[in-house]
């Protein structure tokens, strides 16, 4: 059994992308590009730090699911990071997960590296949020999330 | 064993953000939630803890003396960070004759780690989409 540090508090995951870095970079920074491979449509906010940016997923079935992301740093074209508690309703002093883009140079283009840590600081008030892999993305238990508001509010 | 402040208001802290229980999940579902695993990743999220699972992992049935030979860390501190791990579900411990042993449970960790590895399938998805818009 493995029981290596890194596996406890982060996902780290890569992707070459045959595309400048510049390109790759707005493809991330602008929310209109964003939100078209994200899956997700922008209700308020706006890809700046500081700024708390409501969305809504546009994955079939969830489109009612309401979640906030922070947007921590903007370096272009080498650095993107937000604050979030995945595909949630966020309470406010949640502890939140740290969502980080970095992007290299390389010579087929642009490595892009996503890291998201801090697990190991999730409250257990987000017991009752399930996720379910799916081919469109991010997929909730409805029910769950209905029954956990209801029985939280 | 006398806990100290510090240790005190973890565990406060931990009852005041315990929640409803969870609704029934259906069987299509499979893996637990996310934060249902969080006191596994809390618990995995402290060096010595990790350097102890390790330690178990590869020795087995264990008690705290041998635990904490050859390192610096105090009998006192690895029982706590023992406690800590097997209120996670991380580790149990049985008496054999006048000694405590100590062992690693498999679940709670292979949870964790299968939500990681969910979260990590929605990341890998999400970077194919980048790939493709960018590319088209």
């Amino acid at each position: 059994m493995e029981t290596s540090p890194a596996l406890s508090d982060r996902i780290r995951r890569t992707i070459e992308i045959k595309a400048p870095i510049e390109r790759v970079f707005r493809a991330i920074t602008t929310e209109s590009e964003f939100s078209t491979w994200f899956g997700i449509k922008v209700v308020s906010g706006s890809f700046r730090p500081g700024t708390e940016v409501r969305a809504r997923s546009t994955h079939p079935g969830y489109e009612h699911i309401e979640f906030s992301i922070h947007i921590e740093r903007l370096q272009p074209p080498h650095l993107f990071s937000w604050r979030w508690i995945p595909g949630a309703e966020q309470p406010k002093d949640e502890p939140t997960t740290l969502v980080q883009f970095t992007l290299e140079e390389i010579p087929v283009g642009t490595r892009v590296t996503i890291t998201e840590s801090g697990f190991d600081r999730l409250s257990l008030a987000y017991r009752a949020k399930a996720y379910k892999d799916n081919t469109g993305g991010w997929e909730y238990q409805a029910n769950s999330l209905n029954a956990y508001v209801t029985q939280n509010s | 064993m006398p806990m100290s402040p510090r240790t005190r208001s973890k565990s406060r802290r931990r009852e005041r953000s315990a929640v409803a229980p969870l609704p029934p999940v259906s069987a299509e579902v499979g893996t637990a939630s996310l934060s249902g695993s969080a006191p596994v990743f809390a618990a995995l999220g402290d060096r010595t803890r990790l350097a102890l699972l390790r330690h178990l992992s590869s020795e087995g049935r264990t008690s705290i003396t041998r635990l904490t030979r050859g390192t610096r860390i105090t009998r006192q501190a690895v029982t706590k960070h023992l406690h800590v791990l097997a209120s996670a579900g991380l580790v149990t411990s049985s008496r054999e004759g006048r000694e405590q042993l100590w062992e690693l449970t498999g679940e709670p960790l292979l949870e964790a780690r299968r939500q990681l590895d969910l979260i990590a399938s929605h990341w890998e998805c999400a970077l194919q989409r980048l790939k493709a818009h960018v590319e088209r």
